[in-house]
């Protein structure tokens, strides 16, 4: 709790494409984009459908339930809202429904993370004024 | 269709200059017409790849030579910039609209990690996706999970690099490392280290490219472009840029092996047929991705390909004779082709210490931000 004068995190921009994903994170519903024509889902959203260049979209809820493509240890902050973080995991998330997101993995030491394991999403409503969705390993901290 | 032949090569040694990026670009061009046994007058078209220069450095660096009224254009593609303005001479050659094109790549870029803001969004940079090593780690660790391939295999490609960088005139470090040391050096991003990664650097490298009825009338000899391709992959989106998911099915092919298919239909050739290799080692674990996308070994062996030697000079591929870019550097417009010139050389079989013996065909590739990739393959 000593955030009072730490600098803030980014805040996510939300533009004409990405507004309803970030409304449904406000009410802590991980959407993701997907093509009514083709049934591709879309992440980060985009104006058109990459693989068929359609434009009409629904936004599925996800389960939240995913597993580590890969990931990174940032032992170094790039904005001064994560000085305090480091050594802080980058992921990449792969949700069980396909869609891959770029998060973090919360609340385990770095050393307990592995590639493929599972993850749940955990809301990080602390960072900013929308809610992100992290993940953290399922099962805990092993 | 007439083929295209390259007829004339020039580099400025890759590393840091205290000089213009003018001078360097301008030092391979001459260099090149020189070998091509042209004058600057006689050119009728000329590319510049860069990535880091102003606006009309293409026109800024080759005025030093004299204005001719011919089209003098910028191209600009990241690590594929070269590829893609020799993609551009070939097709104006193929199109009759010139006979005899200058192809030059010059760069002249600060220390330190690339800018990440020409790679991310500002969002991923905030959050730490804020270097290349990053992504570049996150495809090594997902490699190694899936093949089992080791960090003393990935150190293996930078060792067999640098210790061939010792003959290479023109590359920036020439010095051997033993695997202790490379496997010493400080770690980058987890299991990426110091002497794994290449450094942005200075550079330049020109080709005189024709058509074959004007290599006749000139009574030159050139080496034979087989085949060149740029693209920029659908798939590009997998751990390339991390935040995109299109990627999504194991079925999605990336940047190289779209491009590598591209190449190989154009040139009649598949790898079997190609008897060296010029590619995009920025990260040692690149190399040995490359390997299996381009069809040298099978998807997951890119690890035991190099470790048994089949990579190293006198194995039945080799990749990177001039040290790759990990001793060279990446002079971001000027790396392919500079690849490039030292292949023609190969095929001219003058490189010395560093000749593939008998070599008569030889490919070079980059890869590089938004899914950039270009392959060149060339015939003598």
């Amino acid at each position: 709790m000593q955030q009072a004068d730490r600098p803030a995190k980014p805040a996510p921009e939300p533009t004409e494409a990405s507004q309803p994903f970030w409304d449904a994170c406000a009410r802590h519903e991980l959407r993701i984009q997907r093509c009514i024509q083709c049934g591709t889902l879309i992440h980060y959203p985009k104006l058109v459908c990459p693989d068929d260049g359609s434009d009409r979209f629904d936004w599925p809820l996800m389960s939240g339930r995913g597993t580590i493509i890969s990931f990174v240890i940032a032992h170094r902050a790039f904005h001064p809202g994560f000085t305090e973080d480091v050594p802080y995991i980058l992921a990449i998330i792969e949700l069980e429904e396909g869609a891959r997101l770029l998060s973090n993995i919360v609340g385990a030491p770095p050393e307990h993370v592995r590639v493929d394991q599972p993850v749940l999403l955990d809301w990080d409503d602390l960072s900013g004024p929308i809610p992100l969705p992290k993940f953290s390993l399922a099962g805990g901290a092993a | 269709m007439d083929d295209v032949y390259i007829i004339g090569v020039g580099i400025h040694p890759f590393g840091r200059f205290d000089k213009s990026y003018e001078e360097i670009g301008a030092e391979a061009a001459a260099a090149a017409l020189k070998d091509a046994g042209v004058a600057w007058q006689d050119i009728q078209a000329a590319f510049m790849a860069r990535m880091y220069l102003p606006a009309t450095s293409g026109p800024r660096i080759l005025r030093r030579l004299g204005q001719t009224d011919i089209s003098v254009i910028d191209v600009e593609a990241a690590c594929a910039s070269g590829g893609a303005a020799l993609r551009q001479a070939v097709l104006a050659i193929k199109a009759g609209d010139a006979g005899l094109a200058l192809v030059c790549g010059t760069e002249k870029m600060p220390r330190g990690f690339m800018d990440p803001s020409m790679i991310y969004s500002a969002w991923q940079v905030e959050l730490g996706m804020s270097m290349n090593p990053a992504y570049w780690s996150m495809r090594a660790m997902r490699h190694m999970h899936d093949y089992g391939t080791t960090a003393e295999q990935i150190a293996m490609v930078a060792y067999k690099n640098h210790r061939n960088s010792v003959h290479n005139p023109f590359a920036m470090y020439r010095k051997e490392f033993s695997m202790e040391q490379i496997l010493g050096s400080p770690l980058v991003c987890d299991p990426i280290r110091l002497l794994e990664i290449c450094a942005p650097n200075d550079g330049a490298a020109a080709l005189v490219v024709a058509s074959g009825r004007k290599m006749r009338e000139l009574g030159a000899h050139g080496i034979k472009i087989a085949g060149v391709a740029h693209t920029i992959s659908r798939y590009s989106s997998d751990f390339r840029c991390p935040a995109e998911s299109m990627s999504m099915t194991i079925d999605n092919v990336g940047p190289t092996e779209v491009t590598a298919e591209r190449v190989y239909s154009a040139a009649g050739m598949g790898s079997e047929d190609i008897d060296c290799f010029e590619v995009q080692d920025t990260d040692a674990f690149c190399e040995i991705e490359i390997y299996e996308e381009l069809g040298l070994c099978p998807k997951g062996e890119g690890g035991r390909f190099v470790e048994e030697g089949h990579s190293a000079l006198g194995g039945r591929k080799p990749v990177n004779m001039s040290g790759g870019l990990i001793s060279k550097g990446e002079p971001v417009g000027a790396s392919h082709l500079g690849q490039v010139v030292d292949l023609v050389w190969q095929l001219r079989g003058t490189c010395g210490e560093r000749q593939v013996e008998g070599a008569r065909t030889a490919l070079a590739h980059v890869l590089g931000a938004g899914g950039n990739c270009a392959i060149t393959v060339l015939e003598c």
